[in-house]
């Protein structure tokens, strides 16, 4: 099993993973999506709206700007506090009062102002997102909410709290995680040791440096302790399989007997996308942090049954 | 008044329910079912394909009867030499040491 980091950049992360069964790969990006925890604005406050949108409409919009979510942990649940409806550990405050005299005027994310009782509030390092996008396309102007013509206002507290994607989209931190599975073959070391000479092993292990590799870390890794299947075979990628196939032929042993195709575990290219609410790589150890969690919650509650 | 479930039901298990609840329908000891409330297909699809790798282990399978009623049944048969628990509990032991692997990975 090897992890290897192929672009790193603020919103948008690569990376590569070998010798991984489909469902753990499928299990982390389920939890990417739906369960790291985030901030959102759920509740707004109108004191006066007298703009050509309607209130929910306007909430609607407000609720899925994104929100810089890395104090995310440090919050509670609503749900979980012991304040009456929410109060400054579990939630944090936004105000928006504009109003248009002259011009036809738009509203953006940047008028909106974080309100704190004092300094040392949860919600004094939390802002929303204005600008994203990767390095080179990044948006000029930011996220724009509402449209004003002249003698029209907008005054409104909005409450952000904490949540998570299975609740609702607008907290969900990343934009797409995509999967692009590659094959995965190999030949058996017993089948090696027992037909193949000594000549033989030297020259396919030069023509492939790598599987000489590949197969003395396979043997010492952790993966042995667990997958005895994994520690009798030879692993290598599709794009290798030309050349031993030639390799086979050319030594008059039939490819077909000899190589075959893993039915569980396979290469993975993952592309991570955030929409900048959390950095990629913080999403992926979350993801992995939450998973050991709900396994362990399992495995408690396996304990008192038994 | 309104037709839409609560969106905390899916995440958060009612006072008067478990977690996991085991319930044996045969009278054969190494068959044995597994109701776990408030999962889906995240860990479903994980325990299931995992423990499919055990040798000991002759048939495993997960389903999510309802999409609207939050959770998952999965059924393990052994052969004998193993009880389908601790089946259950050696898989969740291999994940756990799986994403360890892959989190000492992303550190280095």
């Amino acid at each position: 099993m090897d992890l290897k980091i192929n672009k790193v950049s603020n919103y948008d992360l690569g990376i590569t993973i070998d010798n991984m069964s489909l469902s753990l790969v499928n299990a982390l990006r389920r939890t990417m999506m739906g369960e790291i925890p985030t901030l959102a604005i759920e509740l707004v406050k109108f004191e006066i709206n007298t703009s050509i949108f309607h209130d929910e409409f306007i909430a609607h919009r407000l609720g899925l700007i994104p929100i810089k979510s890395e104090k995310a942990i440090d919050f509670k649940f609503t749900r979980e506090c012991n304040c009456d409806a929410h109060c400054y550990k579990c939630a944090c405050y936004f105000t928006l009062d504009i109003s248009c005299d002259d011009e036809n005027k738009s509203v953006y994310s940047t008028d909106l102002e974080t309100k704190i009782s004092n300094k040392n509030d949860l919600g004094s390092s939390v802002f929303p997102i204005h600008f994203s996008g990767s390095n080179k396309l990044i948006e000029k102007k930011p996220i724009l909410i509402s449209k004003l013509k002249p003698g029209q206002r907008i005054k409104l507290i909005g409450i952000a709290k904490k949540g998570l994607g299975k609740e609702h989209a607008k907290w969900n931190p990343v934009s797409s995680v995509k999967i692009k599975v590659f094959p995965l073959f190999y030949i058996e070391r017993r089948y090696m040791d027992k037909q193949f000479t000594q000549k033989n092993k030297k020259e396919l292990f030069k023509i492939i440096s790598e599987l000489e590799e590949r197969t003395t870390m396979m043997k010492n890794s952790e993966i042995e302790k667990i997958d005895k299947e994994t520690r009798n075979k030879i692993f290598f990628s599709a794009s290798n399989l030309l050349m031993i196939v030639r390799f086979l032929i050319k030594n008059r042993m039939d490819p077909r007997k000899i190589i075959k195709k893993s039915e569980e575990l396979n290469n993975f290219t993952v592309k991570i996308e955030s929409t900048g609410v959390l950095t990629p790589i913080q999403i992926l150890k979350d993801s992995i942090r939450i998973l050991k969690q709900k396994l362990n919650f399992i495995g408690i509650h396996m304990e008192k049954k038994n | 008044m309104s037709n839409i479930p609560n969106p905390l039901d899916s995440i958060l298990v009612p006072e008067n329910k478990k977690k996991i609840k085991i319930f044996k329908k045969n009278e054969n000891e190494n068959c044995c079912y597994y109701k776990i409330e408030r999962e889906d297909h995240t860990l479903g699809n994980l325990l299931h394909s995992q423990l499919l790798t055990d040798k000991n282990v002759l048939f495993s399978g997960y389903k999510k009867p309802h999409p609207l009623e939050h959770f998952i049944v999965l059924k393990i048969i052994t052969d004998g030499k193993i009880s389908p628990n601790e089946a259950l509990d050696s898989s969740l032991k291999d994940i756990y040491i799986k994403l360890s692997l892959v989190e000492d990975c992303i550190k280095v």
